[in-house]
């Protein structure tokens, strides 16, 4: 450990305690791992602070000593951005974990960043209420992950991503300082929204430390329903149809065969053998008006299907809902050992272009001979390509020209390279892809210079985000 | 499969999703210390055995881990973290890496000598002093489960004022003069003890009820050997495990009822691996009980045993409290169950505390009236008189 490391460390202990700042090794190691595929450095030390006092502490003692800083909370980063590249400090939000504030009429939460967001969700469902964004890691992934990464999921086709749903938060700047951008109200006029800033920043500007919540009631009544069907073309149809008819879906989620054949069991449903797609759609309603919505949408599907299946049990949607949260984790069941690991890619294009984006990916899968199962969120044209990547150097290589060539795909249709999971190291090379294509890669040079403003000594989470050609 | 072998297997499965430590309860006790969570487990289990001759203290990651198995139970990749720990406390065992536990270690060698993790398997028999057992091939086996929670209770009072320094000190002391062991005798919860006596009075009251016939070997019921597999003691246990068996045959054993979810678990479950011969049937003293029950006026909230609801070990106790009583279950129940606490009491008794006053609490929210089926369970939450065992509760509502 170098000596400027050392004394940081030494400052950081009597700063805060030796509880809260963990050195030995084997606390260490856990930090080191991620929900990607990558490995990351072992810190020097990680720390455990409880307040937003004791972050800005920490962030004082490593910006006096030059030392790298990566955010971390619940670590269920798809992209890497939760683990260090380099031997510095880690700072782990999860004892910053309450819920301060449910206010139903003027309609907000106020978080810590460290509260899991299906806890914050069976908090508000005692009011009736829920908190929209819902990635498929919900069960451990926080607030403060999911802001950091702006993170959609399931039910973005009707209320978007995390930038969405967030009024205000109180953010530790990496010099100590403390400031609050936004404010508890749904409207604000007030200059540069930082608010905005932040999310999907992924620690790289500053420690969130409380954010200030929407949250909407609960729908009074839904439908989910399910059509199969032999070719892409015909599901992006009948999506476009029911956007077109003014029927705006909760849930709008297509699979590949091989996605089906993953979670099959879990959703309990008879598929027809022709089967390669199936496209699943969430409606919601007043009570007394469901009936109606689920035929006016019954009847898009069958235009384009035969096969239409309608669930109104509350019991069987919540396990077929369970299922396709599950699909990614029901693909681990699909390697061929262990030591495969599946990547999921991340792209988006406007869902109009879904159904032309798809065909050219199942071609790219095809072309360059890496098994991938393809799903995704349909009616906001998310397509998350799950690649099966052997644990070798030429596994990895393959695994990246698949992502390169999916990527370039999306940019083609108008699209990102990155929808709901973000950058982090990961996805770094094929964002400067996407400004590259669009000759605009002085929008980097603009984020560069912002990041500057925030972290001037560029301490919080180096080499996330940018990427930097030879 | 060799030890090695066995970890990777399991360890090489794990994405690192971070779901497990969503409901591992020690990692919330621990200030969310990733060493002390599931994840953090597996990770280090990993880490330590492709970096062999690592001078890292693997000890308290593991020794920690409750075995209550909640994080099998959200794996998306079916990776048993718990297993890994027991595993892993195997390998620590073996001397490969880290320093074994003073507790743990004083623990082992009373349980050999004595038959008993506190030297008291002559205490362990004095609840039934009076009772007359059948003649039968049937046999209560109590595991002294009920039993010892008085003493635990009582020395960790006194543990809280010392230093866990001083305590692990003087744990190794009393190892090299094992005979000590037996002073623990002396120190012990009066009214728990009462209380726990009662207990399996009351579950042998209600089996005789139901028509059961049953035998029980007094002082010669053998302490079943659950600490030696629950610190990693294999060779031990299997050898411990052996004589508890050939004991149970000489007696012409044919079939064990258990009264409590750990040492069933061990017995139905642990044993049969480890002794192939083990052809002794075995059965929790609930699914025995043939009575009629009156109607309980109000409502309970029940903490499951996670030795049966999240080792997928089938019980009728739920099935009857539901049949007596409007019961309303923490959100955390059945494959979400959440652990009390109590296997960390004896190594980790400040972790053990948190857990336990978190579930508390839970369950407060959803009913005043908590009902208990294991031991251990009752003797972290009886923060209150409405705490009770399920055969306290049970007794008094069956139909005169």
């Amino acid at each position: 450990m170098q000596k400027s490391t050392s004394a940081a460390v030494t400052e950081l202990i009597s700063g805060l305690g030796s509880k809260k700042i963990l050195t030995t090794a084997e606390e260490l190691v856990p930090f080191m791992k991620d929900a990607s595929y990558i490995s990351g450095k072992m810190p020097v030390a990680v720390c455990l602070p409880e307040n937003a006092g004791e972050i800005a502490k920490i962030l004082s003692i490593c910006n006096k000593h030059r030392l790298d800083v990566t955010i971390r909370s619940a670590g269920t980063s798809l992209t890497g951005s939760s683990i260090s590249g380099f031997p510095g400090v880690i700072i782990s939000t999860m004892n910053l974990n309450r819920i301060l504030e449910i206010n139903t009429s003027s309609r907000y939460a106020v978080c810590e960043p460290g509260v899991r967001l299906d806890k914050l969700n069976q908090e508000l469902k005692k009011y009736n209420f829920f908190y929209p964004p819902d990635p498929a890691s919900s069960r451990a992934s926080t607030v403060g992950g999911s802001l950091s990464t702006n993170a959609g999921g399931l039910r973005a086709v009707r209320y978007g991503a995390t930038k969405e749903w967030v009024l205000g938060m109180d953010v530790v700047l990496p010099d100590g300082h403390i400031i609050r951008t936004g404010e508890y109200t749904l409207k604000r006029s007030a200059g540069y929204d930082l608010t905005a800033l932040m999310i999907g920043s992924e620690g790289t500007l500053g420690v969130v430390t409380k954010a200030i919540l929407k949250i909407e009631p609960l729908p009074e009544s839904t439908a989910k329903i399910i059509g199969f069907y032999k070719d892409i073309e015909s599901v992006g149809k009948t999506m476009d149809k029911i956007k077109s008819a003014g029927i705006t879906p909760l849930i709008a989620e297509f699979m590949d065969l091989g996605t089906i054949n993953s979670i099959r069991k879990g959703m309990g449903l008879e598929i027809p053998e022709y089967t390669k797609f199936l496209l699943m759609v969430d409606v919601d309603s007043p009570l007394e008006a469901l009936n109606r919505k689920i035929e006016s949408a019954r009847n898009i599907f069958k235009e384009f299907t035969g096969d239409v299946n309608v669930i109104t049990d509350i019991k069987r949607m919540d396990e077929i809902y369970a299922a396709r949260k599950g699909a990614y984790s029901a693909l681990l069941d699909l390697r061929e050992n262990n030591n495969q690991l599946i990547v999921i890619g991340d792209v988006i294009v406007p869902s109009s272009e879904l159904a032309g984006a798809m065909t050219e990916i199942e071609k790219c899968v095809r072309d360059d001979g890496v098994k991938a199962t393809l799903f995704g969120h349909i009616g906001d044209g998310n397509i998350h390509a799950n690649i099966f990547m052997d644990n070798t150097e030429e596994g990895r290589k393959n695994m990246e020209k698949l992502q390169m060539d999916i990527a370039k795909v999306a940019i083609t249709h108008n699209g990102c390279v990155s929808a709901e999971h973000g950058i982090g190291t990961e996805k770094n090379r094929l964002l400067y892809e996407e400004y590259l294509e669009r000759d605009s890669l002085y929008t980097l040079e603009i984020m560069k210079s912002i990041k500057k403003v925030f972290d001037p000594n560029n301490i919080l989470n180096r080499g996330k985000i940018f990427y930097e050609p030879d | 499969m060799n030890l090695i072998e066995k970890i990777e297997n399991i360890t090489d499965k794990c994405i690192s999703c971070g779901f497990c430590e969503s409901v591992c309860p020690t990692l919330g006790a621990n200030e969310y210390n990733s060493v002390f969570g599931a994840r953090g487990r597996v990770i280090l289990a990993d880490f330590a055995l492709k970096h062999p001759g690592n001078n890292m203290e693997l000890g308290d990651s593991f020794y920690s881990c409750l075995d209550c198995y909640a994080c099998v139970n959200v794996c998306p990749a079916g990776v048993n973290a718990g297993v890994v720990s027991e595993l892993m406390k195997e390998y620590i065992v073996s001397g490969a890496s880290g320093n074994k536990n003073p507790i743990a270690e004083l623990i082992k060698d009373s349980i050999i000598k004595y038959e008993n993790p506190l030297g008291l398997k002559k205490e362990a028999a004095e609840w039934a002093y009076g009772i007359e057992f059948n003649k039968s091939d049937t046999v209560i086996i109590t595991g002294h489960m009920y039993q010892m929670m008085p003493y635990t209770r009582a020395i960790n009072k006194v543990r809280k004022y010392i230093d866990e320094a001083v305590v692990r000190g003087i744990a190794s002391a009393i190892k090299n003069h094992i005979p000590l062991i037996k002073l623990s005798r002396h120190f012990y919860d009066a009214g728990l003890r009462e209380k726990m006596n009662r207990d399996l009075k009351n579950i042998v009251s209600m089996l005789k009820s139901s028509g059961v016939e049953f035998d029980y070997l007094g002082s010669d019921e053998p302490y079943p050997g659950m600490f030696l597999y629950d610190l990693g003691y294999m060779e031990e246990f299997k050898a411990y495990a052996l004589k508890v068996y050939n004991l149970l045959k000489e007696r012409g054993i044919k079939k064990i009822i258990t009264v409590d979810p750990h040492t069933h678990d061990l017995l139905m479950n642990v044993y049969p691996e480890y002794i192939p011969e083990f052809g002794i049937e075995v059965v929790y003293y609930t699914d025995l009980l043939n009575l009629k029950f009156k109607k309980f006026n109000g409502n309970i909230t029940i903490q499951e045993p996670c030795h049966m609801v999240l080792h997928n070990n089938n019980f009728r106790a739920v099935d009857i409290l539901n049949s007596i009583a409007d019961v309303r279950m923490a959100d955390r129940n059945g494959k979400l169950n959440m652990c009390c606490g109590g296997p960390d009491e004896l190594l980790f008794p400040e972790s053990a505390k948190k857990i336990s006053v978190q579930r508390y609490a839970e369950l407060k929210e959803k009913s005043d009236n908590v009902i208990t089926i294991c031991p251990l369970c009752y003797n972290n939450l009886a923060y209150d008189n409405k705490v009770e065992d399920f055969s306290e509760f049970v007794i008094d509502m069956i139909s005169k």
